[in-house]
């Protein structure tokens, strides 16, 4: 036990990855400059490029109404969301300057008491390192939390929680049965004393040195939620974790930041968020009874505390100095079952959402959230079109349908590159779109048949 | 302030957003209607480069011989001093690149096409344009030996995209016929058939391409009768059915003339061309007509006042080329045509037929070892034992040929050794231009006649009676010498009868014709030992 001990603790922290996100030079530089505008050009042949496209692939107006309607939808769908990452830095920075007395706060060191919470079950390999990662934090102790909810681990997990309670005293460990997960994360939110919750992953840790700008948006007390910047640890290892790095990088960044531009992000990602403890409690109740069709909901936690934030009129931000790590799927079949469970939360969420979203946010839900919706179920319809009926039929080869999703998909790794010249995973960001077009865009369908089969899928 | 920064950033998304929608919808739009991105336009960019590797291999055998080589690919290789006496003028109208496509009676394929051009090109033969042919046939201009013009019918798509590279590649020009009603005006840029106005306009601009008319809307077939009766638009009268009737003379001539000039005004208008050239649909001048034979003259009439070249399409009787004159009817090859006729099609026989049609020197010997240039008019031409033979065929009772190269001969002494077998009468032509209008000299088995025809119009025969036995199959040597106004039919090497020609038939070539005579068929003329001389025989009467 003693040995076991001293393992989780001399255990090197995982490789510090630099991903300098928000680093732009502040001194002039002749080089970055002739990269911005390498970029502008290269994003201006794009453009140029996926307007011959569609020239060449759409008939007139007249000749096909719902096509080419469909075929300009969808392009400034993709376009749109640039614009709004584009205007996203604006944004959070005028977060803390509501008002004048938000103004002369902000001179003040903001530090509310934050707590920690981990759910796990049979996490004995990584509950260590993402207990002693919380304890590193650049925060003081004093106003730290950590509690760590044992949902039934069979393993060795609660032995080792115990041990680490030797050295960090101030340790809560709520263990109980199984409940699930989302049960797990509630019981953390009821036991935290602190303003501030963090739900973190297992397999995931907040980046001690940027922990204060996960905490930072909450002086702007409209704000319920935020959700960091998630990179996987494991990036490296394989072509999948590669390809998974890409579009974090793109749904962080770009697709995060944009709903953040509005003040509204759908999905504050269940591997590292904070919430407001007095946003979240009432309606704790109501996320944890969440049914649909008569069933239980059983993943897509996170997802689900957003919409029920949102619905209350909350906000929700999306802070891309702050900095989360988690491991992601390494073989296509983790993967497959993780995307499943996504999108079958995507389906119960959009039902949700649907309702209220044209309420409470009208230029949200009508310029991003009903198109999304809208492109979502028709790009199977599209995508089947293009790939297996245009082809049997006509014989024709889907290859203007490919190079339109490898052109947007290069106009997305220019902004990609203009945000973050160092990250050098973008070329992975094509196989990705390809394998999205190919499989997971009819993971969609498979997810709305099999959305009553509530089981876990992994882990 | 937050929430003044959230309008602002949603105003500016609305803007962005409706931006990104305007500018994509006309981006698409310009991009469509744009010359330049169309698809066509690409392609014909890679068909150049195509088009290119393949003459580079059709005249140097490889790119390895032609690096080694100069690499001038459009210059001409006639290096003669000659100077053309006339002027062949090809017609084509699709050029179909689509390899699926099954052989019809009007468009040709690309491999055909290409193959004649670069067969053409190496043997010299270089293009000219409507200018240079008026000035040459109003004698203001010489032109090189081997010159030719090409003209499309119709205006389509598909004389363009496809040839425009060859013509670019060997340095050709061509005449495009527009039917103006379906190219031009903005009612027809969508067309995916016709050229539209945008694309006449880049051709002309290309330099490569002139722009002639080819009716407004007349390109058409109308109802000419009560019936179902249909008939050209420009040479039969409508049937006016709200008044059960024909229109008048008046009428014709009035919708005849308003849609001639109105192509023309629509080429001045939509390309800033003044046209000077129209061709005639269907080449059809007036001679197919049906129910108005005058409108031959009607259009004639209109025509002149509106363009100094037409266009028609030669019938089998009559010599091919263009010889120094009224450019006003001018004649042109139907490619389609003479490749049913004489499978032209292949890019040899397209040479063997231009050279037939090259001026002949007037000492001339024929031994028939091969067919050197005789045309055939109509009935059926062989050659067999140093013979060259007609007879009739299933669908005429007569047959007919005639020498290429012979129009501009004046003075000459035209023999030839013949035997007429199975019955049947022949007779000798000189002078003759086209089956209107030729001297000759009838021989049948009871006289021999100076017979002469001009505008379609017989002259007077000028016969003596004599028993010849020529239907019998007799070996006979046969003459007709015709020197100025005076023309003399000779028989076993005696003049027998002489009469004077008119004025009309100041030059034209030699040709046979032969008939049946009663009922009998399969009758065959059998013709060796031709000569045809400069010095006049002695006219010693008998």
């Amino acid at each position: 036990m003693q040995e076991n001990q001293v393992d989780i603790l001399e255990r090197p922290m995982s490789p510090a990855i630099s991903y300098p996100l928000a680093g732009y030079a502040t001194e002039f530089d002749w080089k970055s400059l002739f990269h911005k505008l390498a970029i502008v050009v290269a994003g201006a042949i794009a453009i140029f490029l996926i307007v011959l496209l569609k020239s060449k692939t759409t008939e007139e107006f007249l000749a096909d109404p719902y096509f080419f309607t469909y075929a300009i939808f969808v392009t400034t769908f993709v376009f749109s969301r640039i614009i709004s990452a584009m205007l996203y830095d604006s944004s959070l920075s005028s977060m803390a300057r509501e008002t004048q007395a938000g103004k002369q706060a902000r001179l003040k060191k903001y530090e509310p008491t934050v707590a920690f919470v981990i759910p796990c079950k049979n996490e004995e390999k990584d509950i260590g390192e993402a207990v002693i990662q919380c304890y590193q934090t650049d925060y003081p102790r004093e106003k730290l939390e950590v509690i760590v909810v044992n949902d039934g681990s069979t393993d060795r997990t609660l032995l080792i929680l115990r041990e680490l309670q030797k050295f960090y005293p101030s340790l809560k460990i709520i263990n109980w049965p199984n409940q699930g997960k989302r049960w797990a994360m509630a019981a953390g939110f009821r036991v935290s004393q602190s303003e501030i919750v963090v739900q973190l992953d297992s397999d995931s840790h907040v980046d001690p040195a940027t922990f204060r700008e996960l905490i930072e948006p909450f002086r702007n007390s409209k704000v319920a939620a935020v959700c960091a910047h998630g990179i996987p640890k494991n990036a490296d290892q394989n072509i999948i974790t590669r390809m998974q790095t890409a579009y974090y990088f793109m749904s962080f960044r770009i697709l995060k930041a944009a709903e953040s531009a509005f003040d509204t992000v759908f999905c504050c990602s269940g591997c590292c968020s904070a919430y407001r403890k007095s946003s979240v409690m009432p309606i704790l109740y109501q996320w944890l009874s969440e049914s649909f069709l008569g069933l239980p909901v059983t993943w897509g936690d996170d997802r689900a505390l957003t919409s029920w934030l949102l619905k209350r009129g909350e906000k929700t931000v999306y802070n891309s100095r702050a900095l989360a790590y988690t491991i992601v799927p390494a073989n296509w079949r983790q993967l497959f079952k993780q995307q499943l469970r996504w999108k079958k939360s995507w389906i119960i969420n959009a039902c949700l959402t649907s309702r209220f979203i044209w309420k409470k946010q009208p230029f949200v839900a009508f310029f991003y959230y009903f198109p999304l919706v809208i492109i979502s179920l028709l790009a199977p319809i599209m995508a089947f079109r293009a790939l297996i009926y245009a082809p049997l039929t006509h014989g024709a080869l889907p290859l203007f349908h490919i190079a339109g999703v490898l052109l947007v998909t290069a106009l997305i790794v220019l902004y990609y590159r203009l945000v973050d010249n160092k990250n050098k995973f973008w070329p992975y960001l094509f196989p990705w779109s390809v394998l999205n077009l190919f499989v997971l865009t009819f993971v969609l369908i498979w997810a709305a048949i099999k959305i009553q089969d509530r089981g876990w899928g992994t882990r | 302030m937050r929430e003044f920064n959230l309008k602002i950033i949603k105003i500016i998304l609305a803007v962005a957003v409706f931006s990104v929608v305007l500018g994509m919808v006309s981006g698409i739009r310009i991009l469509k209607n744009n010359y330049y991105w169309r698809t066509p336009f690409f392609v014909m960019q890679y068909d150049y480069a195509k088009e290119k590797l393949a003459f580079i291999n059709y005249m140097y055998g490889g790119i390895g011989n032609w690096l080694g080589s100069s690499k001038n690919l459009s210059s001409t290789n006639s290096s003669s001093a000659e100077t053309a006496k006339s002027v062949p003028i090809l017609l084509y109208h699709g050029v179909i690149k689509d390899s699926s496509w099954k052989p019809d009676d009007v468009n040709m394929s690309l491999d055909d096409f290409r193959e004649q051009m670069f067969a053409l090109k190496k043997a010299g033969y270089q293009t000219i344009t409507l200018k240079d042919y008026s000035a040459f046939m109003n004698g203001k201009k010489t032109l090189p030996a081997k010159s030719f013009m090409l003209t499309f019918d119709d205006g389509r798509k598909d004389s363009y995209y496809p040839v425009d590279p060859i013509l670019k590649l060997l340095g050709y020009t061509a005449v495009m016929n527009v039917i103006t009603g379906r190219s031009l005006g903005p009612e027809n840029d969508k067309s995916s058939f016709h050229l539209s106005q945008n694309e006449l306009q880049k051709m002309a601009e290309s330099g490569r391409w002139e722009m002639a008319s080819h009716t407004q809307n007349g390109h058409d077939y109308e109802k000419i009768g009560p019936d179902d009766s249909n008939g050209h638009f420009l040479s039969d009268k409508r049937w006016l059915v709200s008044e059960n009737r024909l229109e008048t003379d008046a009428e014709f001539a009035q919708r005849v003339s308003a849609d001639l000039a109105n192509s023309k005004r629509d080429i001045e208008k939509y390309l800033q061309i003044k046209p000077v050239a129209f061709a005639y649909p269907f080449g059809d001048f007036g001679q197919e007509s049906i129910n108005y034979p005058n409108s031959q003259n009607v259009l004639s009439d209109v025509l002149r006042k509106l363009f100094s070249i037409t266009f028609y399409q030669t019938r089998g009787s009559e010599f091919m080329n263009n010889y120094p004159g009224d450019p006003f009817m001018t004649r042109r090859i139907d490619m389609k045509s003479e490749a049913n006729i004489n499978s032209a099609a292949s890019a040899k026989n397209l040479l063997n037929l231009l050279d037939d049609c090259q001026e002949k020197p007037l000492e001339y010997a024929d031994n028939f070892t091969k067919n050197n240039g005789w045309l055939q008019g109509w009935g059926v031409l062989g050659f067999n034992k140093n013979k060259m033979s007609i007879s009739d065929s299933p669908t005429d009772d007569s047959g007919m040929t005639f020498l290429g190269g012979t129009y501009l001969w004046k003075d000459y002494f035209f023999q030839a050794r013949t035997s007429m077998q199975n019955g049947g009468d022949f007779a000798l032509a000189a002078r003759y231009k086209d089956e209107e209008n030729y001297v000759a000299c009838d021989f049948t088995d009871i006289h021999i006649a100076v017979t002469q025809r001009v505008n379609g119009q017989n002259k007077p025969d000028i016969e003596v009676l004599r028993q010849t036995n020529l239907s019998s199959g007799r070996i006979a040597d046969v003459g007709l010498a015709v020197f100025g106004d005076q023309a003399s039919c000779f028989l076993d090497g005696k003049a027998v009868v002489s009469g004077t020609i008119d004025n009309a038939l100041a030059n034209g070539g030699v040709g046979f014709k032969m008939w049946d005579t009663g009922e009998r068929k399969g009758s065959i003329l059998y013709i060796s030992d031709l000569k045809v001389g400069n010095t006049m025989p002695a006219l010693a009467a008998e």
